[in-house]
């Protein structure tokens, strides 16, 4: 379960402010996968990383009970000078998860051959992406975090993130932000829409489709 | 799918090797947790075990651990011959000012060797010099780490300070192993007294690199009034000069650089007969412990700045 509480996030540069969250409370509940709309620039990221625990909000409080990942987007975090299979190594440490499994996992995944042994900075972003993506599912997480990740990658990518994504259906929860309906529609069961610094919920994802639309 | 085929057999045809068993029993186990084989033919290895939650220290040691063997690798390069570079940096530095003072004639003001002299005078510098710079920069040398929410600043600082201690430790050990090759007489006075100066020096440098580092992650800029500061250190802690040759009040001013005090405790466990008029360990410690308490209350404080920086 994840609780925001009264959260806001502001930022500030020179002659400009930027309400990105005004005083949402919401709660996420683990049995759901959640699918958050929002324009371009709208905040969806920085929410991700306000509920994964990379930033903190300006006020309010965010309470987690569950595992919760990284937010999920094109390969952020990984070192260009290392090699996929360093980068996967780090990372899986940090988790404490079994190394020889998740390396198993993330090279049958990503499909990257010998790319695996090179450093990061020769992939393209479809294959960070993929890499990324496999990285994270090779881990144990009650709730992931997805930033539009799986709109990159050719048709066979996707396929595989859509089984990936079935696989941990039931036994853990996601929330992914897209200002892609499709992609939401396809993942999600309930539906958010981040519109002018506040987390409009609804039951029913066609409902949050149609506000979207409505005020895009 | 081809490719999930080939990881199946590759996994079971592993049977034979030792340690098999655990694999197949993790594959059967894992097994009970999925009924993925329609979904997806690479199901046996794909799926993890849900694990028992780690405790919040375990999750900082796993961090700091992971941190500190990426920084090996990433100090280390492609070929390894970054290790010889962290060794070789240092030494070459004080190779150099030893060549320099041989140069001018300097003489020793205490005891009769002049390589022990200033070798053993520059060692706190050079720890100082290292650590404390290295830890500067380990904020923005990692910064994309802090994407990953298990990893914390301080897990940052920490390991880059494990690291860099002990690297200062096996220059320290070179060091004196050339000093007892090449001078005339190397008998330290006290060993254990050495030793605690050398780790109350590392103390010093860590507690000083973090609020450096801490700031520098705000205003990149002061990384570069810490690098200018440094030289001024290197004047002010009484390795060109004899601090207790001061003529007082002044005296009692340059021993408020804790750097001196490093150098006086490294050069009083040395020799015999070295004045310890300007020696004030208790100043030194407690200057550390405050200067680290201070950062990490700080820390914790502006928290939310340093990760949206």
């Amino acid at each position: 379960m994840i609780r925001l509480s009264r959260v806001s996030k502001v930022y500030r540069t020179e002659n400009h402010r930027k309400v990105v969250l005004d005083d949402v409370t919401y709660l996420f509940d683990a049995r759901y996968t959640y699918g958050i709309f929002g324009s371009n620039g709208a905040g969806k990221s920085t929410l991700l990383r306000l509920i994964g625990g990379s930033e903190l909000p300006n006020s309010g409080q965010i309470f987690r009970d569950v595992r919760i990942s990284w937010p999920l987007g094109f390969g952020g975090g990984f070192h260009p000078l290392m090699t996929g299979r360093e980068n996967i190594k780090f990372v899986s440490r940090i988790y404490g998860a079994n190394l020889r499994r998740v390396i198993d996992f993330v090279e049958y995944f990503s499909e990257l051959g010998n790319y695996f042994e090179m450093p990061v900075s020769t992939y393209s972003s479809g294959m960070q992406a993929r890499l990324a993506f496999g990285l994270s599912m090779a881990i144990d997480f009650d709730c992931y975090l997805v930033d539009e990740i799986t709109a990159v990658g050719d048709a066979r990518f996707g396929l595989r993130c859509r089984q990936a994504f079935e696989e941990k259906r039931g036994r853990s929860s996601m929330i992914m932000v897209s200002h892609d309906i499709g992609t939401i529609k396809a993942y999600c069961d309930r539906g958010l829409v981040l519109y002018r610094g506040k987390l409009v919920a609804f039951s029913q994802i066609d409902d949050a489709i149609e506000f979207y639309r409505k005020n895009l | 799918m081809t490719s999930g085929g080939g990881r199946f057999e590759t996994i079971q045809s592993m049977s034979g090797v030792p340690g098999a068993a655990s694999l197949d029993e993790d594959w059967e186990s894992d097994k009970l947790y999925s009924d993925a084989e329609a979904i997806m033919e690479a199901t046996p290895v794909t799926e993890p075990l849900r694990r028992p939650r780690a405790s919040p220290l375990a999750i900082n040691a796993a961090a700091i651990r992971a941190i500190l063997l990426r920084d090996i690798r990433l100090r280390a390069g492609p070929y390894y011959t970054g290790f010889l570079m962290i060794l070789l940096m240092p030494l070459a530095h004080l190779l150099i000012v030893v060549i320099i003072f041989h140069l001018f004639g300097r003489l020793a003001p205490q005891g009769t060797d002049q390589m022990v002299y200033f070798g053993i005078s520059i060692l706190p510098f050079v720890i100082y010099a290292y650590l404390s710079r290295r830890i500067v920069y380990s904020l923005a040398e990692n910064s994309p780490l802090l994407f990953f929410n298990r990893v914390k600043i301080f897990d940052i600082l920490l390991a880059r300070g494990i690291l860099e201690a002990a690297d200062s430790v096996v220059v320290i050990i070179i060091v004196i192993c050339i000093l007892d090759v090449y001078s005339n007489d190397f008998s330290p006075r006290d060993w254990p007294g050495i030793v605690f100066a050398v780790a109350a020096t590392i103390y010093f440098s860590f507690s000083i690199g973090v609020p450096n580092a801490l700031i520098t992650r705000i205003f990149p800029v002061w990384a570069i009034v810490f690098n200018l500061s440094i030289p001024v250190f290197w004047l002010a802690s009484g390795i060109v000069f004899f601090p207790t040759a001061i003529p007082e009040p002044y005296d009692r001013w340059l021993a408020l650089n804790p750097l001196l005090q490093c150098v006086e405790w490294i050069r009083y466990a040395y020799y015999e007969d070295y004045p310890d008029k300007l020696l004030n360990i208790p100043y030194l410690i407690t200057f550390s412990t405050t200067c680290l308490a201070v950062s990490l209350i700080a820390e914790r404080l502006v928290r939310r700045v340093l990760l949206t920086n």
